[in-house]
């Protein structure tokens, strides 16, 4: 099944509709998700391009193809924690073995007293 | 009013209006700027969505239809042929006008349909140019345009014509042409004897739809809302475009293109009376 991408208000709002027995009055939706009505209007008209619900006259009903995506998305942003964003990893990394110059403030302080000596 | 203050009625209606007039779709927001904010009563919210109801959208389909309609028109005239013929947009001078987009579109119709001898001119003025040219054998000259709002430039036009053929002793027939036009507009042609075709007819969004005592109290809510809006921005002044310039009460957009000056302000004006900037659902240049 192909999968089309939805955003966690696209996601909140087809839950909130499934949970309704898959049909609810515009109002009551309004109501229970605490939206301005304009970001709701924009998200179910985004739902409905996309034939995930069906609006008639005031109804909002979630189609088969809504429910199939709603279920697909049940874990969204998956995305693995631990793993840094390249944006944020250096462009030059040190290869092993290869010579650097080292900090001297990371530097142990007694290896510089024995040089001394 | 707040718009989490919305009771059901209200959250339904407006649902409902988007759902029965799709062109409003991606413009919700700024549906409920004008519905939420602008309007402060029910009575007001009921105006204007009535004012919806009735209001004339061409999609850019539509309109299609409409120029091959309009070509239809022209050249069905009686003792029109494309020899004898100048079709001039109404437009004077170089500014950009609907009525030359609606020349440049039509033309291609004429080739096809083998009235490419015809002459097709982008102002008024230049019909008599062409007519010359042609040793003052066009002597029909057709002025067409998009809308057709008061009448009163239409009719400047045709005298300007008529006189400056007059000068040379040339006898013409001017006509005028449209695609849309206000019963206004088209009553003030007519009684001034102007040889005038429209496609559609637009009615006035409030005085043609009401009882006479109804429509009162509806223009006195307009003209409420219209309170709240800044007198003047660029060229355009308020009580001129107060009830659509001409008061000609127009409710029609075509393809969300530079909105009429007849379609009641509160549709478009871009400034609020405090000189705050309005989310508005049509767009004009008001230089």
């Amino acid at each position: 099944m192909s999968l089309t991408q939805l955003n966690k208000l696209e996601i909140a709002i087809l839950k909130a509709v499934m949970k309704s027995k898959g049909r609810v009055s515009s109002y009551l939706l309004f109501k229970r998700m605490k939206l301005t009505l304009s970001d709701l209007m924009s998200t179910l008209f985004s739902l409905q391009s996309k034939a995930f619900v069906t609006i008639t006259d005031d109804w909002v009903e979630i189609t088969d193809e809504g429910k199939k995506n709603l279920i697909t998305h049940r874990f969204p942003d998956s995305k693995n924690l631990n793993q840094i964003p390249s944006s944020m990893l250096r462009s030059n990394k040190l290869q092993i073995g290869e010579p650097y110059i080292p900090s001297r403030r990371r530097l142990d302080s007694k290896l510089l007293e024995k040089q001394k000596m | 009013m707040g718009k989490d203050q919305l009771n059901r009625a209200q959250v339904t209606s407006i649902f409902q209006l988007i759902q029965k007039h799709e062109w409003l779709m991606n413009k919700h927001v700024q549906l409920l700027d004008l519905l939420l904010e602008d309007c402060q009563t029910d009575l007001d919210r009921k105006l204007i969505t009535d004012l919806l109801d009735r209001f004339t959208y061409i999609k850019a389909e539509e309109l299609s239809i409409y120029l091959d309609d309009l070509f239809l028109d022209i050249v069905t005239t009686p003792n029109i042929t494309a020899q004898n013929t100048v079709i001039a947009a109404m437009a004077a001078d170089s500014s950009p006008d609907s009525s030359q987009f609606l020349v440049h579109q039509i033309k291609c119709k004429f080739q096809t349909h083998g009235w490419q001898d015809i002459a097709i001119v982008n102002t008024f003025g230049a019909a008599f140019k062409k007519s010359k040219e042609s040793g003052y054998v066009r002597t029909n000259i057709i002025l067409v345009d998009e809308f057709l709002g008061s009448g009163k430039t239409a009719l400047s036009r045709v005298q300007g014509i008529t006189s400056t053929f007059k000068e040379k002793a040339i006898n013409i027939n001017v006509y005028v042409k449209v695609i849309l036009s206000s019963i206004v507009g088209e009553e003030f042609l007519t009684n001034n004897g102007v040889q005038f075709n429209s496609i559609k007819s637009i009615k006035r969004g409030i005085s043609d739809f009401e009882s006479q005592n109804q429509a009162k109290s509806k223009i006195d809510l307009m003209l409420a809302l219209e309170s709240q809006l800044y007198p003047k921005v660029g060229t355009h002044l308020l009580d001129q475009c107060s009830l659509g310039y001409g008061k000609t009460e127009s409710l029609f957009s075509i393809n969300d293109g530079n909105i009429s000056n007849n379609v009641f302000p509160v549709f478009w004006w871009p400034k609020k009376l405090d000189g705050k900037d309005r989310k508005t659902l049509f767009t004009r240049f008001v230089g």
